[in-house]
């Protein structure tokens, strides 16, 4: 549904200071508790310095503002609950794109003016045919019923299936996306010294339809059977504008940039005292596909796993193996591949003053399950994914180029030693063999030709004291690719070395007074790639300073660089942030963020730079 | 295209809107264009989607550069309409048009390997129709940097630059490669891949070929 106006006033949320649980009543004399969270934005975003010529993408981000809205409600009765989160976002400024081709036609002086501005307002108008539309939609509902071994829910239910392999949805607000299955969900499970628990789950897939950060939406086509109908009501649609008709179709309808994925899975876990035994699998069915890519076109993913977690075998140790199946379905004879697996074990060891993790990995043909959405025309949301197939690497990690962790083999091992108390030594080394990062290779083809070579380290210490009130980490580390071979790069030059990461990365924590705390966080890196990229090393990296008031009152100032050619090099902000209670925060960002790949546990999203401001304010009752 | 242009009283935020009324596009731009002009070019059905006729678009590049050396001297405008092959005389029979930038690493990988491609397949009536539009550093691409990108990977497939982003309507310019697939008897767009996606492109291309060889 779309709407005009911003719902909730935004003014009576910021004078609430009480958190309060409502009890309005009782149903056949159980009390009834209810739940109000609300969420509200508020951004305007300025010119973000990344215009360049002749691009619309890049001057589209720029001068626009807008209200995002969550209210989420809950009711509890006993083992029952329902719950609604209402999404709603106005945008009260956006870029006009009469006036975007008006603005690149005077800067590109072209010689053809006339040619040059109609498609420069064609395109202009296919770019923003599907971004800063107001919408106010359902983006999550459910019906949860849940005891002691038996948990329904009807509607909107996240789900993670052994380490994610065969299945992951849930919220990374990292990446600002929160995904669902809309559908229903049972899982069951007995007592006794082996437990059995089975889950059991279908529905279709429902990721968040609106991007803060772009402005862009996700338009679903209308749905043609009666499960898209149900989940598919009051959800933002494809739309018809001057610039993009809507047709018949999905595939040729610009502002439609998702068709919804059907997803049946289940698990079966068997669980002593000291091991459990897993059984997990998901059967992922698409509607016509948006993208022709192998794993977008696919109409069919089985993805099996079987899982085992010892945890204690030996003293202070725990194992974890998962070993896991993948068959790309419902493809044209000539694009099948041959099925895909991977392995996935990690062990931890974790005697008294020493923590070791080691995790291995080894991949082949193992994919993300990735949405149904058409990357042409909402590139934003092409992380989006159905399962997390696990990296061994750090969970921020952004060096995974490409497609590493489809084929790929190699471990990490990560340690901890406390030294002294208070005194703690830190390291890690990581080597991979990795055959999809220098070039396409989605049959995973093992050969030197394809082969990179990745070693990645890291050292560090941590100091605390014993009232653990002042801290002091630091890590330096790096990282190094090799092509093992030569690469033709694009100035004529050739090289073997693929990537090249040092790093720093510290944290500095330090009481001043009785409720006033100080820090400094930062991370600088030293980066080079060979292959695309910017053609020179760079380096890039924050700093933020900041002050912490007894637990109410924060303040953050950050200074960011990235000496890239072609991108502003120094950015500045500030934020400001108060808790009036334990469960309400009002937040002020305001000032320039540098653009970024932003990665979590091996899915990534890139952010075009941010210069504007920005006020958040969560409540809850 | 509706669009909300309505102000908030955000005044306490600090926070400043901009409502407008549509710009006034001045008379020299609604005039008709001097550009890429082809009589016998289809003049309706335009769009970016799949089925939709791609706009005539012209370059200035090189439409042999394995034939030639690539200097101003052999510069040469090259256009969509040039493949337009309605009654198969040309012997064209599918058209591939590829973008690449000097900073997308998908796209110098992929140009590894086009010119064989290119050589397997121009037998069987396949055109490839590439275009430089952005540097390392993301801008227009030069024709410099064509120059260097001709030497560096020796395409044997016409190359042009794109600076001024013309196939940007087609996908967003931030996601390439762009490999868009042309039918040449009707201009209509048959498929777009999107990203570097070899292994599914090739295949489909060559059954479409043979296809396309066994109907005549």
């Amino acid at each position: 549904m779309r709407r005009r106006r911003a719902a909730l006033p935004l003014a009576a949320a910021l004078v609430a200071t009480h958190a309060l649980a409502l009890e309005p009543g009782s149903v056949a004399g159980e009390p009834v508790l209810l739940d109000v969270n609300e969420s509200s934005s508020v951004y305007y975003n300025f010119d973000n310095r990344d215009s360049k010529p002749s691009q619309v993408a890049t001057r589209a981000n720029d001068h626009f503002g807008l209200v995002y809205n969550r209210l989420s409600l809950q009711a509890t009765r006993g083992h029952l609950s329902l719950g609604v989160r209402v999404d709603n976002v106005w945008f009260y400024a956006s870029p006009d794109p009469t006036q975007l081709a008006l603005d690149l036609t005077n800067e590109a002086r072209p010689n053809d003016p006339p040619g040059y501005f109609r498609g420069k307002l064609r395109e202009a108008g296919l770019e923003l045919s599907n971004r800063f539309i107001d919408w106010v939609y359902p983006s999550k509902y459910y019906l949860t019923y849940s005891r002691p071994g038996l948990e329904a829910t009807l509607g909107d239910a996240s789900a993670q299936l052994g380490r994610g392999i065969v299945l992951s949805v849930r919220k990374r607000d990292e990446l600002g996306s929160d995904t669902t299955i809309r559908g229903a969900r049972l899982s069951v499970s007995s007592r006794g010294p082996v437990i059995v628990k089975v889950t059991a789950l279908g529905g279709e897939l429902n990721p968040l339809r609106i991007d803060e950060a772009s402005g862009r939406y996700l338009g679903v086509p209308h749905p043609t059977d009666a499960l898209g109908s149900v989940t598919e009501a009051a959800m933002p649609r494809a739309i018809g504008t001057d610039f993009a008709p809507l047709t018949a179709s999905c595939q040729s309808s610009p502002t439609c940039g998702y068709a919804p994925d059907r997803v049946l899975a289940g698990q079966l876990e068997l669980a002593g005292e000291r091991w459990k035994l897993g059984t997990q699998g998901s059967a992922l069915l698409r509607a016509a596909p948006l993208n022709d890519d192998l794993v977008r076109s696919a109409g069919r993913i089985l993805t099996l796993s079987q899982s085992l977690e010892l945890t204690r075998p030996l003293p202070d140790l725990a194992l974890y193996a998962e070993l896991a199946f993948q068959h790309l379905g419902d493809r044209a004879a000539t694009t099948r591949i041959a099925p895909g697996y991977g392995a996935y074990a990690s062990a931890s060891y974790t005697p008294k003053n020493v923590a070791l993790t080691l995790e291995a990995r080894h991949y082949r043909r193992l994919f993300p399950l990735s949405g149904n959405v058409k990357l042409a025309r909402a590139g934003e949301f092409g992380s989006l994914s159905y399962n997390q197939v696990p990296t061994t690497e750090l969970e921020d990690n952004d060096t995974e180029l490409e497609r590493m962790n489809t084929c790929v083999s190699g471990a990490r091992l990560r340690g901890d030693f406390t030294l002294r108390p208070g005194t703690r030594a830190l390291g890690s080394f990581a080597h991979y063999l990795t055959y999809a990062e220098s070039g396409a290779n989605e049959a995973c083809v093992i050969n030197e030709q394809q082969l990179n070579r990745v070693y990645d380290a890291s050292s560090g210490f941590a100091l605390d004291s014993s009232d653990r009130r002042r801290h002091l980490e630091v890590v330096l580390g790096g990282r190094l690719d090799s092509a093992g071979r030569d690469l033709a790069l694009a100035d004529g030059s050739r090289s073997r070395l693929f990537y090249t990461e040092g790093y720093l990365r510290h944290q500095l924590e330090l009481p001043v007074g009785a409720d006033l705390s100080v820090s400094l966080t930062g991370r600088h890196r030293r980066r080079a790639q060979a292959e695309g990229g910017p053609g020179v090393p760079w380096s890039e990296g924050e700093e933020v300073l900041g002050f912490e008031w007894a637990e109410q009152f924060s303040l953050g100032l950050g200074a960011e660089y990235d000496t890239r050619p072609g991108v502003p090099h120094r950015y500045f902000n500030i934020e400001l942030s108060h808790r009036p209670t334990p469960s309400s925060r009002v937040a002020l960002f305001a000032g320039q963020r540098r653009g970024a790949l932003r990665c979590v546990g091996g899915i990534c999203r890139l952010y075009p730079p941010f210069e504007g401001v920005r006020l958040d304010v969560a409540l809850r009752f | 295209m509706s669009r909300s242009r309505r102000i908030p009283a955000l005044a306490a935020l600090g926070l400043l809107a901009c409502g407008s009324n549509a710009p006034e596009v001045p008379q020299e731009l609604l005039e008709g264009s001097s550009g890429c002009h082809a009589p016998d070019y289809p003049d309706s059905g335009f769009g970016a989607e799949l089925d939709d006729v791609v706009d005539n678009a012209c370059f200035v590049g090189y439409r042999a550069p394995d034939r030639v050396t690539s200097d101003a001297a052999h510069r040469e405008t090259v256009a969509f309409s040039d493949y337009y092959d309605p009654a198969g005389t040309k012997g064209v029979s599918l058209l591939l048009v590829n973008t690449a930038a000097i900073w997308c690493s998908a796209c110098v990988a992929e140009h590894g390997s086009l010119p064989e491609h290119a050589r397997a397949l121009a037998p069987q009536g396949l055109v490839i129709l590439s275009t430089l539009f952005q540097d390392g550093q993301r801008n227009a691409a030069t024709l410099d940097d064509l120059e260097r990108w001709i030497d560096n990977f020796q395409p044997n497939f016409p190359m042009v630059a794109d600076p001024d982003l013309q196939l940007a309507a087609y996908a967003s310019p931030a996601s390439a490669p762009l490999n868009m697939l042309v039918d040449p008897r009707s201009m209509k767009i048959l498929r777009k891949y999107v990203g570097d996606q070899s292994a599914v492109m090739w295949p489909y291309i060559e059954s479409e070929l043979a296809r396309r060889s066994a109907a005549h």
